[in-house]
Formats: C-alpha cells, structure tokens, sequence
C-alpha cells in the first residue's frame, strides 16, 4: 500500500499544481468580455479541476491487498471520456501481480488451516499411538477429548490472531475509534474461519482413522478448498471479455459515433428528447452552437460509457455467479469477506468506478448549466465546483454474517457430522 | 561412487516392481490416483476448451481489424499513423498447460505513430480477487498436486518398516539400506514419470484434435522438455522424502515435516521472493516515466514543431544537402522524412527508458530465480512458464514484435508521405485502398525454444544442482543411517 500511495503523491501534486496555473488563468480572464470563446474555454478550464478521481487506498488495505494493485489507481476525468476505460495507470512487474501478495489475510487463510491440521490430526490417534488414551478415557468420553483439544486450539489461534491484527493495526498507525469497528469485523472474519477449519479437523478425526490416514484426508482437504475449488471455480465463471473490450478501444480511436455526421437540426433535437439526470433550462436566448456542442458532448460521453458499463456488468454477473459456489469455496468466501473490509474487491472497483461517473456528470451539468446561461465562468465558479471525494462502501458486521452465511451453513454441518459419527460409535 | 553390479541392479529391479504391485494394490491409492486423474480429465478438456474460446476470438478480431485497416476512409499517411493499428498477443495452445503471467500482461496494443502505448486489457484487471487463488491448468496439478500426492504416498515407505520391525528383516537378507532406498526411489519414480508420459500425450492428443498438425512441430520439443523438467522434479521431490523416510524416527513427525517444506517451497517462498525482488529493485512510478519520457523528447526535434530549435537545424540541413533555399524547392515532402526522423528520435528515447524498466523487472526476478537455491519449486516454476511461452519473457517478445511491426508500418506511411506524387495518393494527398493492402499485416512469431531457454539458464543450473547434491547426499549419508 505504500507503493500505491507512492504513485498517488505526484498525481496530487500535480493536480494542485494545475488547480493553481487554472486560478491564474481565470483571474486573468476576469475583466474580458463575454463571447462564446470564453464560453468554451470554461469547457476547458472546469475540466482542470477534477480531471483525476484517486481510487485510495484504506487503512485495511494492506491487510488484505485483494485486487487493489490490480486494478488502476486513479482515473483522468474529461467531460467526454470513458471513466470505464482500463488504462495502464501503474508499472508492474506481472510476475510479482502472478505470486501475489503476503499479507495477513493470506496468513490466515493458507497458513491457519495448515497449523489447525498439524496440531490437531492425531488429537485422539496421537493418544492411541502413545498408548494413552486407556488411561484418558477412564477420566473422561471421547468427545469430551476432541472436543477439550479442539478448544484448547481455537483459544490458541484466536489469541494469536489477534495479537498479529492488533500489531498490524498498530503498525498501520490506525485510530481505535476510527477503524475499531472494523478491527472487530475483522477479527470475526478470522475467529468464523478458524472455527470452520476446526469442525472440518473434528469431522475427520471422529471417524478414528490413525493418524496416517488422518493427515492425508486433511492434507487433501486443504488443497481441494484452497487451490483446486478456487480455481476451478474461477475456470468455470469466468469468459473472455476481449469484443467487449476492443469496442473501448475502437471508439476511443474514433470509430465509434461521429458527432461530426449527425445532422446538426438533430442534434438540437436530442437534447430536447434525451432525458437529463440533472435540470437544463434550454431557453430561447441559448444559442443553437452551445446546444449542438453541448448535444455532441453528451451523445459522446454517454457512448463511451455505456461501453465501460457493459464490461463491468458483465464482470459483477461473473463474480455474483462466483459467488453462488461459495458453499464449496469456503477460501474464497472468506478472502471475499476480508477484501470487502479491506475495500479491495472487484465490487469496490465498481462503486469507485460508478462513483467517479456520477461525479463526471455533474460536473458535465454543472458547466453545462453555465453555458445555457448569459453570465461568465469566474474563479468564483470554479472554486465552487465540486471534487472528487470518494466514499467507501462500509462492510458492517450484518453484510460481513450474510457474506459468511455459507461458511456457517458448511461449519455447521461438519459439527453435526462429526456428532452424529461419534454418536453412532458410542451406540455401536 | 562405484558402478552398480548386475546382481545389484536386478536386487534394485525386484525391490522397485514390489513396490510398485504393493502401491497399486493400496485401496488409498487408487483413490487418489482416480482423483488425480479426473482432474487431469477437466485440466485437458477445460484447458483446449479455453483456447478455444480465446483463440477463436482473437482470431475473429484480428480479423475485423484488418478488414478495417484496409477499409479505412481515405486519409493522408500522417492521420492514417494517427489511427493506426490495433494488434493481439494470440493465445499459445501450451497455455492450457502453464497460464504463467498471461491473465497479468495485456493482450492488446494500439498501435499509432508518436507514441508506444502500452499493452491493455490484462484478464485479472477484469475479475474478483477469486484470481489470486490461482488458474487452474496442469501446472496446479504438476507443480502442487503431484508433488504432494508424492508425500503422502512415499513418506512411510521405510519408516512404517522401521516401524513394524520389517526393515531389520528386509535388510536382514543382504541387502544394504543404500539399495533400499535407491531401489524405492526408482520404483517410485518411474511410476511417477510413467503417469506425466501418460497425462502428457493425452495432452498432446487433445491439441491435435484441436488445432492439427500445423503447430506441432512447435509444441512436440517443448512438451517433450516439460516431461522431463517435471520427471526430474519428482525425481527429488521423492528421493528428499525417502531419505527422510530412511531418516525419521516419527510417522506423524516425518509427515508435518514435509508438509511444511512442501508449503513453504510451493506457496511462502514464491511470494516472500518476489516481494523481496520488488523491495530490492523498486521500478519507477508510471508519473515517474512519463515525466522522464517528456522531458527526454523536450530537448529533442519535434516533427509538430516546426520552430523547435532542434527541427529547425535538421530542416536547415535537409536544405543544405539538396542545395535549396526552400522546403517548397525540395523534390519530396519534407514533412514525411521530418515526421520519421522525430520518429526515430523517439524511438531511441522509448528504448532507453523502456529497457531501463526490463533490466529492473529482470533484477527484480532473478532474486527468486537464486532462491532456487533453496527452493527447486521456483525452477521448475519458471522453467515451465518459459516452455508454455508465457513467462514475463515472452511478453516482453511479444511487445518488442509488436513494437518493431509498429516501426515498419509508421515507416511506410511517412515514406509514402514524403513522396509527392505516388500512384497510391490522390489529388488530396490521400491513400488509397490500394496501399493498405500492400502492408502486411502483423503476424507474432513465438520465440523459438533456445531463446526461451536462455533466459532460464539460472533455473537450469539450479535445477542440475538440486538433483545432483540431492543424490549425492542419499548416496553418502545412506550408509550411517540406523536401522533401528
């Protein structure tokens, strides 16, 4: 995340740096006359202002990093562009993107499981092994031994993950009062998922196999739900978006809808039958220039971004149909749950995307509203338009139980499960 | 070392065809190969199917986009560089078989005159994080799944006998424990090899069905190097856990062990290695490069400036060298030679700027290549990614074909520019069809193999290595191994 916040310093700076050249400029253009040219130049001019949405980072971002680095870091915003468009914004090194990244989520989502299994595969075959479990169970049941050692391991996990998310949240200078209700989310996330892991452990090692055999099943288990099922999954949701994304690129080239050949009588005409997302008042003193420019403008930017919006439904279907095998990917449900805390899933994407088009429009309006009206585009216009501050989706306690709502169904029926078999061994 | 006698090799033999009739009659066994073996099934159909779906559709675009190359309205050479070109990375059939870093580079690349855009549209930058768990292809089975199915089935192989007491017995009869666990690795180990051939020429079927003969002289050394990069994975893989089989006093002990080693060769290291090359080699910031790139080409002649000092002394000279006072004397269009030459400037400052960006991103890689020291699992990693034509390599080929076919095109429009009169220009100074049509289109010629091979040289070495001091280590420790 340090990284990202690197590249976003110059892009800041820069902006400043233009917010103060543009005030210059229009303190200058203070005194001039009112001509249609100074009309235009406002065009240019309000641009300037918020021609750069940043998509930040948040402070649980580098607890789990997700797609962040992925996907671009900020957005160049003109009236007319496509606020979808997938740029370049950042050099990486792909094979650092492929291996992916080492944070905490990754900790307790991989390595988490793997000491659950390790310490807790021969808790009744180790004692059969060491011959003491004769004497165990003179004191107390078989359940009552798995159970009591699958505790004791919960408690030790529990602990230990929240002294690595408190250090973390330390070392991140993160505010208790500001970030405390997510740190709470979070340790959630992390105590649900242990807990599965638990009754995956208890399921298995309720059959009494020896320990041998005990490892393998879990050994298989682990590399079923966290490599072959993610993967898998993701093989069967996912589709080639190259048409759709080629048309992008297409019209940005200018293959897509020349203004230039639209009759400009027809022109004047959309604007009166398009419907407007914010009030125009297009009386009879607006000239027919400012309307046809203004038609042209809005034909285009709405093109441009119909395209960018159809790509990203077509992903936010993929990742509601991933979504849907989340009963047997209990890995992803999990990564899923701690990148949308994190804010850096494909879904926060979106939002910052559809966020930073919305911006786009009333920014287009706003100048638009200046332009159908006899008055000039001063510094105190410009000083009045908006910036863009995006607001994060919040991932409160309820979103974060009905993401895991699956997990919990799995959980429950490993421990069912395993009680069930214990039950029928104590019939037998 | 001495040469094995034929006694001893038929002793190896024996011991190796038991072990192979005791592993194929144990039920867990055949559970597991049934298993490995549907998921090799969905690795082969879902893979071809795949490249299928991606080929086909980049083949249709290609297409598309030359048709509208040639049909393009009748514009001056200088605008027709403007537009331009837009070309794709095909999708090699080996993908199915390695994804490498393919879903993290772009596929797709405007060309135009000026600039050198970026490659766009990575696959990952257009999904959910369900990504970052991995692609499934038969690299997750080869590189992860087999060489755990290794473990868990070679880990008891002398242990259990030192368990059961049989291994006092076996020995008993003459045998040394040296031969033992030769003759356990080379059981184990053609079966293993024996099973990649196997999975292998399914594989190669499958993509003669698919795509014909054509390809295949391409693919047939490659997949013939895949087997025996992969054979001599597991040629480690189980000679490390049947020395330490041979070695281990505790079954549950032995296996955490190679649990964790398997866990932090195939999942930790790759990434700590990676974050460290990213830490030790940082790569400038894109507002870093783009700022490096203006202010390089701002001292340089520019082909829109006509009153940039720097094109005003190389039209100057132009002058001069025809002997004419104007730019309207000279018997061509000075503004197609004037373009090229800031072409040229440009592509010598990209050059520099870019390559600077390779060497780092080399760096950056060559950290985890070394920790093939300690980790095989990266070798084999990056040797197979080499092999499936996608590692970082093999995209930066890939830029570079697309970059010099971008040189040619823009060379042939600012000469067609230059002429003053050309068959293919109307009165307008536009092109016509016909000229389109002479520019071949673009056609990306995947590496050929040495060249894929020689930026693996140090994953080579180290492989060579592991397989060496492995064995040598076997050969020698072996004999002071306790039987009891």
């Amino acid at each position: 995340m340090e990284k990202q916040e690197k590249v976003i310093y110059p892009i800041d700076t820069l902006s400043q740096k233009r917010d103060i050249e543009t005030k210059a400029l229009l303190s200058e253009l203070q005194d001039s006359v009112l001509t249609e040219k100074q009309k235009y130049l406002a065009l240019t001019l309000a641009q300037r202002k918020g021609n750069t949405a940043i998509y930040r980072p948040t402070a649980f971002s580098s607890f789990s990093i997700g797609q962040k680095d992925n996907y671009p870091y900020y957005k160049k915003i003109s009236f007319s562009n496509n606020v979808y468009d997938i740029e370049v914004t950042e050099i990486q090194n792909p094979d650092k993107l492929q291996v992916g990244n080492f944070d905490l989520s990754f900790m307790f989502i991989y390595l988490a499981p793997l000491l659950i299994i390790a310490l807790g595969y021969n808790a009744l075959s180790g004692e059969e092994d060491n011959n003491t479990i004769r004497l165990l169970k003179m004191q107390v049941s078989e359940s009552k031994i798995i159970a009591g050692k699958l505790l004791f391991l919960f408690s030790i996990l529990t602990i230990a993950a929240t002294v690595a998310s408190f250090t973390g949240f330390y070392l991140n200078d993160m505010n208790i009062h500001e970030h405390g209700s997510k740190l709470i989310v979070w340790l959630l996330i992390s105590y649900s998922y242990f807990f599965f892991w638990i009754g995956v452990v208890a399921f298995v090692i309720s059959f009494k196999a020896n320990s041998s055999i005990n490892a393998l099943v879990l050994g298989s288990i682990w590399i079923t739900s966290l490599l072959l099922i993610p993967s898998i999954v993701h093989r069967e949701v996912t589709s080639s978006k190259d048409n759709q994304l080629v048309d992008i690129l297409l019209n940005k080239r200018g293959d897509g809808i020349n203004i230039r050949e639209i009759p400009k009588e027809k022109l004047v005409d959309t604007m009166y039958t398009m419907s407007h997302p914010y009030a125009i008042d297009l009386d009879s003193s607006v000239s027919t220039q400012i309307i046809q420019l203004v038609a042209g403008t809005e034909i285009r930017t709405r093109e441009n971004n119909s395209l960018g919006r159809a790509i990203i439904n077509k992903q936010q279907k993929e990742y509601e149909k991933a979504e849907g095998f989340n009963i047997i990917n209990p890995g992803y449900t999990i990564q899923n749950a701690y990148n949308r805390l994190a804010e850096t899933e494909i879904e926060n994407y979106h939002d910052y995307l559809l966020e930073a088009e919305e911006y786009q429009t009333r920014m287009r309006y706003l100048v638009y509203d200046y332009m159908f009206r006899p008055r000039k585009f001063t510094l105190a216009d410009y000083e009045a338009l908006p910036v863009f501050t995006y607001q994060q989706i919040q991932f409160t306690w309820k979103a974060c139980i009905q993401a895991l709502s699956p997990l919990y169904l799995l959980s429950l029926l490993l421990y069912v499960g395993s009680g069930l078999v214990i039950w029928r061994q104590v019939k037998d | 070392m001495k040469p094995f006698k034929l006694k001893e090799l038929k002793f190896v033999i024996n011991i190796a065809w038991n072990e192979i009739l005791i592993l194929w009659r144990r039920k867990g066994f055949q559970w597991l190969l049934l298993a490995l073996m549907v998921f090799t099934g969905y690795a082969i159909v879902s893979g071809v199917s795949h490249y299928r779906e991606v080929h086909t559709q980049r083949e249709a675009l290609k297409d598309s986009l030359r048709e509208m190359f040639l049909h393009q309205d009748p514009k001056s050479p200088h605008m027709a560089g403007h537009y331009g070109h837009i070309v794709f990375k095909p999708y090699a059939i080996l993908q199915a078989i390695d994804q490498g870093v393919e879903s993290y580079t772009g596929t797709t690349i405007r060309l135009e005159a000026h600039r050198q855009n970026d490659a766009v549209f990575s696959p990952a930058s257009t999904q959910s994080s369900l990504i970052r768990f991995g692609e499934f292809s038969f690299s997750v089975l080869l590189q992860v799944v087999v060489p755990l199915l290794i473990i868990f089935i070679c880990y008891g192989s002398i242990v259990t006998d030192r368990k059961n007491g049989t291994l006092k017995i076996l020995l008993s009869q003459g045998a040394s424990l040296r031969k033992l666990v030769f003759s356990k690795i080379v059981a184990y180990h053609t079966f293993f090899t024996a099973f990649l051939v196997l999975i292998i020429a399914l594989f190669y079927l499958s993509i003669r069905i698919e795509i014909g003969n054509a390809a295949l002289p391409m693919v047939a050394g490659r997949l013939l190097l895949i087997v025996i990069l992969y054979s001599m994975y597991y040629g480690i893989v189980i000679a490390l856990t049947i020395y330490f089989s041979a070695v281990a006093n505790s079954i549950p002990g032995l296996l955490t062990s190679l649990l964790a080693i398997w866990f932090i060769w195939t999942i930790i290291l790759p990434k700590l290695t990676a974050s460290l090359g990213a830490v030790s080699y940082p790569l400038i910031t894109k507002a870093q490069f783009n700022q490096k790139l203006t202010s390089l080409k701002a001292n340089e002649l520019n082909g829109h400036d006509w009153k940039h000092e720097k094109t005003k002394a190389f039209i100057d000279s132009v002058l001069t060298a025809h002997h004419v006072d104007s730019v309207q004397q000279l018997p061509f269009r000075l503004k197609g030679l004037l373009m090229q030459a800031d072409e040229e400037v440009k592509n010598r400052i990209h050059d520099k700027v870019f390559s600077n960006i390779r060497d780092t991103i080399r760096l950056q890689n060559n950290v985890s290549s070394f920790s093939g020291i300690i980790n095989p699992f990266i070798a084999v990693k990056k040797l197979s990614m080499a092999l499936s034509f996608t590692d970082v390599y093999h995209h930066f080929h890939f830029l570079e074909e697309a970059e010099s076919y971008r040189r040619r095109l823009i060379k042939e429009l600012n000469d067609e520019d230059t002429h003053k009169h050309s068959e293919f220009k109307d009165k307008r100074g536009r092109v016509s069809a016909d000229f389109w049509a002479r520019i071949q289109d673009f056609k990306y010629r995947p590496a050929p193999l040495p060249w894929s091979l020689s930026n693996s040289k140090i994953e080579i070495a180290v492989l060579f290595l592991w397989l060496f001091i492995t064995f040598s280590i076997i050969y020698n420790r072996t004999p002071h191994i306790g039987i009891v």
